[in-house]
């Protein structure tokens, strides 16, 4: 089944894609890694609310995984990639990648930049994980 | 939206130095390395800035591999000495050296991997970057990149700002005349392979596409004549400049496969970086012959460079690198990785710190064809 980005519903089937079989890339690549995410997809033309996901990643898993759509509550979180709607759906589509995203100021990366860069094969199979689940795009 | 960035001044031709005339500094730090300073190298430098009352301190411990331990000392120097120019003399060890030094120098609470292209980089407060390559060369006096080891990792970090672009960059042929054959043999390739793969990986643009298609057709025309050659000033120019036109060009696309694996090997067993390029190049081309549009993008390289005219872009792509194979050979660049004594036994034992660091290369991110675990593996056994 579809599910719609953003939505709950999304990032809970996202956790089971890094955690299961479509995640396999990403838990062999990511199996050094300890760093939670606050993914902030911005407000644009195209969809008008502010939302955050936060996904804490350890050692080649996802162990939550949780939507924020109001501003009280949102955990700290030790990086924040920040773009529009509009960026993050150029990015799940494959249309950028999550580096290029930032040298294109279409993305922010709030953290240890040095952390990330060392990690880029990482970054790229969270990328390809998101491109695996059915999505509706508004 | 994209950017295109270069130094603010390329000075080249005969007695490009004499360009420098126009600078004025109270305290210059020279930096380069040991053979350049016992071969005299840097005396026509050191003259000049006589002439002009600037005084100069010069540094060179750079090792081959530079490390962040020494660009700390070089700006513990230039702190000491409150410099207000920089002038980087010799290859692209030396130019990534100086960035760093510079970087550190202007900012003191920073460390070199905390560099990020859009994080403010202050740069230009205390003093400012003149670069007189003495290889041809690893671009690295054009751009905006630092590629530096961390003795305890291991790793080559590369860390980019477009602020690190050298003020000023010097083609004098008088620093490139005496080059060692082997020497501008590697770092030849090495502009060829930064050219092909700033025109061939994701990150392509228009503006670095046709630098690239020059510097091909420049280095492919002039290379082994450089060489063979020695007496040929024209032919050294030629790719002096073409290096720079590379350089220009992946500093405003990106490296690829070819470097991300090159900078692996290197690190891995401490090879020179355009002798193992120059074993990996024609091998990721081969692997990259399954994606059609690079094939597309090889042939209108070889059209470009003209040495291939049919409308045949399979067969463009293969004479390509058949062309490249042969130059290589012209140029007595080893043509396997056996040529150093690693066998697939001592491949092995190194594979998963290769491939670890490959995959973290920024160069993999934007192959044109995707590397994995096994790609990696194939192509280095392939290397051999």
């Amino acid at each position: 089944m579809a599910y719609n980005f953003p939505s709950n519903e999304w990032i809970k089937a996202y956790k089971d894609a890094l955690n299961g079989e479509p995640g396999k890339a990403w838990q062999k690549a990511a199996e050094t890694w300890e760093g939670d995410f606050l993914f902030v997809i911005t407000p644009d033309d195209t969809y008008k609310e502010t939302v955050h996901y936060y996904i804490d990643l350890w050692h080649g898993e996802c162990r939550n995984a949780q939507m924020y759509s109001n501003e009280d509550n949102i955990p700290e979180a030790e990086f924040q990639y920040i773009g529009s709607y509009s960026n993050w759906l150029k990015l799940i589509k494959g249309e950028i990648d999550p580096i290029r995203g930032i040298l294109m100021r279409k993305f922010k990366l709030v953290g240890n930049k040095a952390k990330v860069m060392r990690a880029t094969n990482a970054a790229k199979e969270l990328v390809a994980t998101a491109q695996k689940i059915d999505t509706n795009f508004f | 939206m994209w950017f295109f960035s270069t130094p603010q001044r390329i000075i080249y031709g005969q007695d490009a130095l004499d360009g420098l005339d126009e600078i004025t500094a109270n305290h210059a730090l020279i930096i380069t390395d040991e053979t350049l300073k016992k071969l005299g190298v840097i005396e026509p430098i050191l003259s000049l800035l006589d002439g002009k009352d600037i005084k100069h301190t010069i540094f060179s411990d750079i090792e081959p591999e530079p490390s962040i331990p020494s660009a700390i000392k070089g700006k513990e120097i230039a702190e000491t000495n409150d410099i207000d120019l920089i002038i980087a003399v010799g290859g692209g060890s030396v130019i990534d050296a100086a960035k760093a030094i510079w970087a550190l120098y202007e900012n003191p609470e920073m460390n070199i991997d905390e560099v990020f292209p859009e994080d403010p980089l202050f740069l230009r407060k205390k003093a400012r970057l003149v670069t007189i390559p003495t290889t041809s060369g690893t671009g690295s006096d054009a751009n905006w990149a630092i590629v530096i080891k961390d003795p305890d990792t291991k790793q080559k970090i590369s860390v980019a700002h477009r602020a690190l672009i050298p003020d000023i960059d010097i083609l004098d042929t008088r620093f490139i005349k005496d080059m060692p054959k082997n020497l501008a043999a590697s770092t030849g390739f090495d502009a060829l392979t930064h050219a092909i793969e700033a025109a061939t990986v994701e990150w392509k643009n228009d503006f670095s596409t046709s630098l690239s298609h020059r510097s091909i057709e420049l280095i492919l025309k002039y290379l082994s004549t450089s060489i063979k050659d020695p007496g040929n000033i024209e032919a050294k120019e030629k790719i002096h400049i073409a290096a720079t036109m590379a350089g220009i060009s992946f500093g405003n696309s990106q490296i690829g496969g070819t470097h991300a694996i090159g900078h692996a090997i290197g690190a891995s067993f401490s090879l020179p970086h355009g002798e193992v390029i120059a074993i990996a190049l024609p091998q990721m081309m081969r692997f990259c012959l399954t994606n059609e549009s690079t094939v597309r993008l090889y042939s209108e390289i070889g059209y470009h460079a003209k040495i291939s005219s049919t409308q045949n872009h399979t067969n463009n792509a293969k004479t390509l690198i058949e062309h490249i194979e042969q130059l290589r050979k012209d140029i007595g660049l080893k043509t396997g990785l056996s040529d150093f004594g690693i066998t697939k036994e001592t491949l092995d034992e190194h594979m998963d710190e290769i491939i670890s660091f490959a995959l973290s290369d920024t160069g993999a991110l934007v192959n044109p064809c995707e590397l994995t675990e096994d790609t990696i593996k194939q192509l280095c056994y392939s290397m051999l």
